[in-house]
This record gives structure tokens, C-alpha cells and sequence, in this order.
């Protein structure tokens, strides 16, 4: 990537909008230590039509052994904050603002916006490891599974993690019984001879390899069937119990972030409207488009309830409404709303919310009313 | 609209030749009445969408017989068969791959109308073309006619091809995963919309979905069957078979489900499998197919004997399982052979 697109901006303000002031301590100080802290965070496309704004003025913090799910729909910009955070970013994006910065286990601080390729490189895998959606993609067919991982290790090796040459089959044999895999078996095999749920697995110990502290997953368990998703959601649970892994899984799906998550955000045109403990966003949502969300989910168990649609469709990244960009949608939408955007404000301990009216939307959810002229029932 | 029943006789379908055949639909029997809606659920390869595309007459089947009206569909006559292409039609996964890039919307509504001679004049082609993309929620209809494909988002792609299903007036839709392409806000919108047509329209449904939450919401008045390895395992009323499943596989994949409650999904009582390997079609385990993963697998019961799909028979409630026929009372409905080989093993003890 070169340096010129990863500069940092330092004026604020630089999307259409005038910058947005969090005031939410909720979104930063969670308590506990820190293994990464995003401030202000803007990325950017640059498009045929003009400049996509995928990420806008995104801050949290992640502590550690804490598991953070980013859910959204497609285009909600989850996808390119993972990518951001690990600058795997496309040389089409740019971060055109904000502060990443991760705390190593050594207890150094280092600003990734920052780094030279070098330490790029030795950052990512041994500290910061990233599982991406579509395991097929993500392996490379005409290598073996052993063969990954030496790669992995020749490209991201440093001195602190006291692994050598001879040592690597050793570790990804450790790796690959974690993730429940017979290194037998699959060590000499190429990817086109594993099973989707097994190749997604073999993803997540090649992330283990050079012990990270931080795992970012995209979509661990989209296109997978549902007893081979089952498997996975126990890896993932296991490596955040016996291992305290912190870590950040995007996803559209609800249910993933409710059976993983310590703490939800979500996203809604690239930023955080609502963040807060998994309880509290899915018993006290205050967000209309986290309640939306929750209302389109179905559920299995019980009686069937109504669904209820969220009216509309996503916002053009590239021409984004005044305001709150959620208000073309939201059945709260006052003129307040299309003049200016709402702020992150704290609205109950460890949970924000980025909504003018968060008050009544409350008041509402409590009493379990549902606004009738969004409702598409039948 | 009264259509005819559509029904599977002992339907089996082959893929492939000599050693490399697979059985992707095996000895599948089903009937699904007018106006009603059966939804297929099961993992990938499981037989849902071949069985689908036998329906819709996109594919014969190798063994067993396809019932339309109760005649056999591939002895129809060259009008009949005419008739019963129109009143079945399918809806694709995924609206990319399925509506032409290079027509507009217009176009691929005009097409199979002009083709079946559904309407009489211009004027009458422009009402119907306002109506469809009406009924489909594309309002205003003047705004999506001259688009084309690409200029559409994937919901509103999805719901022409509902529209496109719709011009030749069908009494039978198959819905193959409809929704799995569209994002969770718009999925609602599109399963209600196909709900009311139903309900408007008395169209008849057979959807198909490997999830499980949707086909709960969309067959909640019809039936569920669970497929797995070109059998169904498990075909039941579907507060039923989500309330009270009898298939060990059926159970397993509720068991296994996240739900979208975090209090729910964390206290939700998982089944333990013996292996997480699929077998392969090529492959395939004796007995039920099932049985090297099965929790309640019984030597000598379960690798016997390919359990019929109605070998449990609670009222409609059908489930292909031995040892949960044993279990609900039902031993008089196994083969004789393993009646006799359980009922001698308590005298030997």
C-alpha cells in the first residue's frame, strides 16, 4: 500500500458533514485493559461516481478477551473497518482519518495508521490475526495445508514469539487439534480436498499460528450449513474462553452476534449508531434501526411473532442524506433529524446510542409499542 | 385460483454414471394440495433444490413418479404438458444469474406474457405489466419498467423475477431460497409479500431454504420436510415439527441453531453428534444414512434397514427413524426383521 493513501489527515470535518462530537464514554472507556482503541476512524473509496464514505468517525475500544460483533447490512462499511483495522484495505480506500492503535502484549502502543511495511508486517499474525469470509478464497488451491502455514510463518516471523523453523509443524499440529482438525489428515491436504467447514477451520488455526492477541473474523460462519456453522461457534468459543482472545466477528447475522458477543455495534452507513453490552441491545435497544434489525429476525423458538420490514433501502454511500443518515427510513424522523447528525450519547452505563430521539424510542420499546405506520405485517 | 395437487410417488433421481452415480433424491413421497405451502429445509446437497426443480418439470426424475392432478407428468399430452409448464413456475436463488442483463424490465415481463398469448392487446400488455410489478410492491410501476437489471438492488432484482413467475398466472410456485440473497431488512418484506400472494391469490408454495428461523415464519400454517442425503427424514405440521421434532436430525439441527436471543441461545439445549462428517453421496452409510452420526444409533437396528419416510406416523407426523418408532409406541410399523431382533434381545438377558 503506498504511504501517500494511508497518510493521516489531521483537519477534522473531512466528509461533507460538519464533524460529529462524541460525547459517549460508553463508547471508549470500557473498563478493563485495552488491546486496541479506535479514535475517530474515516475511511474512504474513491469511486467512478465519487468518493464512497464507508467508514465515518468510528471510536471504540476493545478489551482484553472480550468478543465485539460488528453487525450491519451489506454496505453498512462493517467489512471495511475489519480491514482497516488490520490495513488490508484496497488501494482504492484510504483512512483519511482517525487513530488504530493497539496495545502489544509487551504493553507498547503502536498506531498501525502509522506503521512502515516492516512493522506491518510483523504486527499482523503475532499480534492481530484476521479470518476472512470465504475460506475457498482465502486459501491458496495449489498449496498444501502444511505449506500455509510455513508461509505464514517465513512472512510475519519476529523474534519475540520464539518459534523457529523446525518448530512450525509442531505448532500448527497445536493449532489444528485446537480447531478440532486430525493434522493427519490435513496437513498434506489441499484445500479443494477439505470440506467448507473444515477449510474455515483450517483458517482460524492458521490464525493462531504466531499467537495473536487479537482475532478480527468476517463472516465466520456465512455460507456454512447449520451443524458445520454449530462446530465453528464452539472453536470460536473455546479459543475465547481457554485462550482469552479478544475479538472483533462482523456479521449480518443477529444470531451469531447473541450466542459470541460480549458487546454489540452496530453499523448503519459506516458508523457506530449504537454500541452496548449484548443484553442491554437486544432486551433495551435504543437505536430505531438496532430495534429494526431485531424485529426482522426471525426466531425459532415459540409461536411465530410478526416480522416487521424496515421500510426503504440503504443509503447511497456516495450521495448520503443531510442529517442522521438513517432518517429517510425512521419512523421517528423529525426535521431535527435531516438537519443534523446525532452524536454517540451515553444512554445507559456502557451502552450509547446515536439517536435524537433515543428517549421515546425507549419509552416505546419498553412498553413493547411498535410504530404501526412502518409496520409491514400480514 | 384452484389449482390441482402435485404429488411425489417414491421419486428417486440419479446424477452421473456407473461407480461415480449419486442418488440425489432417493425414494422421496409427498403431496402438497392446493393452495397450501410445503417447505423443504436441509443442508447443502441434500436433495431440496433437485427436488424443486422436479417439481417445476425442469428435470424428470429417474425413479418413481410425479403426480400432477393425479396423472403421471411425464405421460401428459402436448397440451397438458403446456398447461402444467404455465401453472408451475420457479423462483431462482439468486436474481443476478437468473434475469437477463441485457433486458429491461419491461422486457422480461412482456416476454412470457406475449409467448402464452396472456394478453389480447397493447393496451391490456401495459395495465398487466402495471399490475405485476403492483402486486410485487415495484411502485411506481413507471420507474422500474425501462430499468434494467444492474440498476436494481437486490431485493427489488428478486421481486421481478416473483413478477416475472407471476405473468403466466401460476397456481404453483417453486421458491427456490428466495430470500437467502437479500439483506435481513428487505428478506422481511419479500417473505410477506409472497405470504400475501398466497393469501390473495391461493397460490400454492414449495419453498426451499436451508434456514430454518425463515421456513418457520413462511410454513407456519403448512408443513416443514427435512431433508438429508436425498431422503426426507422428517415431514410435519410446522409448529409441530419445530415444537416437538422426532428425527434425531430434525432435533439436532434445531438443538443447533443460533437464536437471535442472547439469554435463549445461551441456555438452548445442544444435541452432541457422534461425528460431524457428512458422508459422501458416493458413498453412503447402510441403513439410515444418518445412523454414523446419530445420537440414539442402535447396532443391528439402525445399519440394517433404510427406514421409510413414514415409519413413525403420529397423525400426519412423519419421521424416518427406527428407533424413535420404537420409542413413541409405533414397533408394529418396523420392517419384521428388526421387530424380531429386538424383541429376542430382552429374552436372552
Amino acid at each position: 500500500m503506498a504511504s501517500s493513501m494511508i497518510g493521516r489527515a489531521t483537519a477534522p470535518g473531512m466528509g461533507k458533514d460538519e464533524p460529529i462530537l462524541e460525547t459517549a464514554a460508553a463508547v471508549a472507556r470500557a473498563a478493563g485493559d485495552p488491546v486496541l482503541a479506535v479514535r475517530d476512524l474515516e475511511v474512504g473509496y474513491r469511486a467512478a461516481r465519487g468518493r464512497v464514505q464507508a467508514v465515518r468517525r468510528v471510536s471504540f475500544d476493545l478489551k482484553k478477551g472480550e468478543s465485539l460483533a460488528l453487525i450491519g447490512e451489506s454496505g453498512s462499511g462493517k467489512t471495511t473497518l475489519g480491514l482497516a483495522l488490520v490495513r488490508l484495505l484496497p488501494p482504492s480506500a484510504s483512512v483519511t482519518h482517525g487513530d488504530i492503535i493497539f496495545f502489544t502484549s509487551k504493553g507498547d502502543e503502536i498506531d498501525i495508521t502509522e506503521l512502515d511495511n516492516d512493522a506491518l508486517r510483523r504486527f499482523r499474525w503475532s499480534e492481530c490475526a484476521m479470518v476472512f469470509q470465504s475460506a475457498l478464497n482465502a486459501l491458496n488451491p495449489v498449496m498444501r495445508i502444511e505449506d500455509h502455514f510455513r508461509d505464514t510463518f517465513k512472512a510475519h516471523k519476529n523474534q519475540e514469539n520464539g518459534l523457529d523453523e523446525r518448530k512450525v509443524l509442531e505448532r500448527a499440529r497445536e493449532c489444528l487439534r485446537f480447531v478440532q482438525l486430525d493434522p493427519d489428515r490435513v496437513l498434506k491436504a489441499f484445500p479443494h480436498q477439505l470440506s467448507g467447514g473444515m477449510r474455515q477451520r483450517v483458517m482460524i488455526g492458521l490464525s493462531l499460528l504466531l499467537r495473536p492477541h487479537v482475532l478480527i473474523l468476517d463472516e465466520p460462519t456465512t455460507a456454512l450449513d447449520v451443524l458445520t456453522q454449530r462446530s465453528i461457534i464452539e472453536v470460536l468459543r473455546r479459543l475465547k474462553h481457554e485462550l482469552q482472545f479478544a475479538m472483533i466477528f462482523v456479521s449480518h447475522d443477529l444470531s451469531l452476534a447473541a450466542e459470541l458477543a460480549d458487546r454489540v455495534a452496530t453499523m448503519y452507513a459506516g458508523r457506530i449508531v449504537e454500541i452496548g453490552g449484548v443484553d442491554e441491545m437486544f432486551y433495551h435497544p435504543r437505536h430505531p434501526y438496532t430495534i429494526g434489525l431485531l424485529r426482522a429476525a426471525p426466531t425459532l423458538i415459540g409461536a411465530r411473532e410478526d416480522l416487521v420490514s424496515i421500510p426503504g433501502s440503504p443509503p447511497d454511500l456516495i450521495d448520503l442524506p443531510t442529517g442522521c443518515k438513517f432518517h429517510p427510513r425512521c419512523p421517528y424522523a423529525t426535521e431535527k433529524c435531516s438537519a443534523q447528525d446525532p452524536p454517540l450519547i451515553d444512554v445507559a452505563p456502557g451502552q450509547a446510542a446515536a439517536c435524537w430521539h433515543w428517549e421515546r424510542v425507549a419509552a416505546d420499546w419498553e412498553a413493547g409499542k411498535v410504530y404501526e405506520g412502518t409496520a409491514d405485517t400480514i | 385460483m384452484k389449482g390441482q395437487p402435485i404429488q411425489f410417488e417414491h421419486v428417486g433421481r440419479l446424477y452421473g454414471s456407473g461407480k461415480q452415480t449419486v442418488r440425489a433424491v432417493d425414494d422421496v413421497s409427498f403431496m402438497i394440495e392446493p393452495g397450501h405451502t410445503l417447505c423443504l429445509v436441509g443442508e447443502s446437497g441434500c436433495g431440496k433444490s433437485t427436488t424443486g426443480r422436479m417439481v417445476a418439470g425442469l428435470i424428470r426424475p429417474s425413479e418413481g413418479r410425479v403426480l400432477y392432478g393425479g396423472q403421471d407428468v411425464s405421460t401428459l399430452s402436448k397440451t397438458e404438458a403446456r398447461h402444467y409448464r404455465r401453472a408451475v413456475q420457479i423462483i431462482h436463488q439468486d436474481p443476478y444469474a437468473s434475469l437477463n442483463p441485457t433486458r429491461s424490465v419491461a422486457q422480461i415481463l412482456t416476454d412470457p406474457l406475449l409467448h402464452h398469448k396472456m394478453v389480447a392487446s397493447r393496451v391490456a400488455l401495459g395495465n398487466r405489466l402495471e399490475e405485476l410489478l403492483q402486486i410485487v410492491g415495484l411502485t411506481p410501476p413507471a420507474d422500474f419498467l425501462r430499468k434494467y437489471p444492474h440498476q436494481l438492488s437486490g431485493g427489488q432484482r428478486q421481486r421481478v423475477s416473483v413478477a416475472r413467475a407471476l405473468t403466466v398466472g401460476p397456481e404453483f410456485i417453486v421458491a427456490d431460497e428466495p430470500v437467502s440473497s437479500v439483506d435481513v431488512s428487505l428478506r422481511v418484506s419479500l417473505l410477506n409479500m409472497l405470504l400475501k400472494l398466497q393469501r390473495d391469490q391461493g397460490v400454492t408454495f414449495l419453498f426451499i431454504t436451508h434456514d430454518l428461523a425463515v421456513a418457520k415464519h413462511f410454513a407456519w400454517d403448512g408443513r416443514i420436510g427435512v431433508m438429508y442425503l436425498g431422503r426426507m427424514v422428517e415431514l410435519a405440521p410446522t409448529p409441530q415439527l419445530i415444537g416437538d421434532p422426532v428425527h434425531p436430525y430434525a432435533r439436532a439441527l434445531i438443538a443447533a441453531l443460533p437464536e437471535a436471543d442472547p439469554q435463549v441461545t445461551r441456555n438452548k439445549e445442544r444435541l452432541r453428534l457422534r461425528s460431524a462428517e457428512i458422508p459422501s453421496l458416493l458413498n453412503l452409510p447402510r441403513g439410515c444414512t444418518f445412523h454414523p452420526r446419530c445420537p440414539l444409533y442402535e447396532e443391528g437396528l439402525c445399519d440394517q434397514e433404510r427406514p421409510a419416510e413414514d415409519v413413525v406416523d403420529l397423525d400426519g407426523h412423519l419421521a424416518a427413524c427406527f428407533v424413535m418408532a420404537r420409542e413413541l409406541g409405533q414397533e408394529q410399523r418396523l420392517p419384521l426383521a428388526l421387530r424380531q431382533a429386538r424383541r429376542e434381545e430382552p429374552a436372552a438377558v
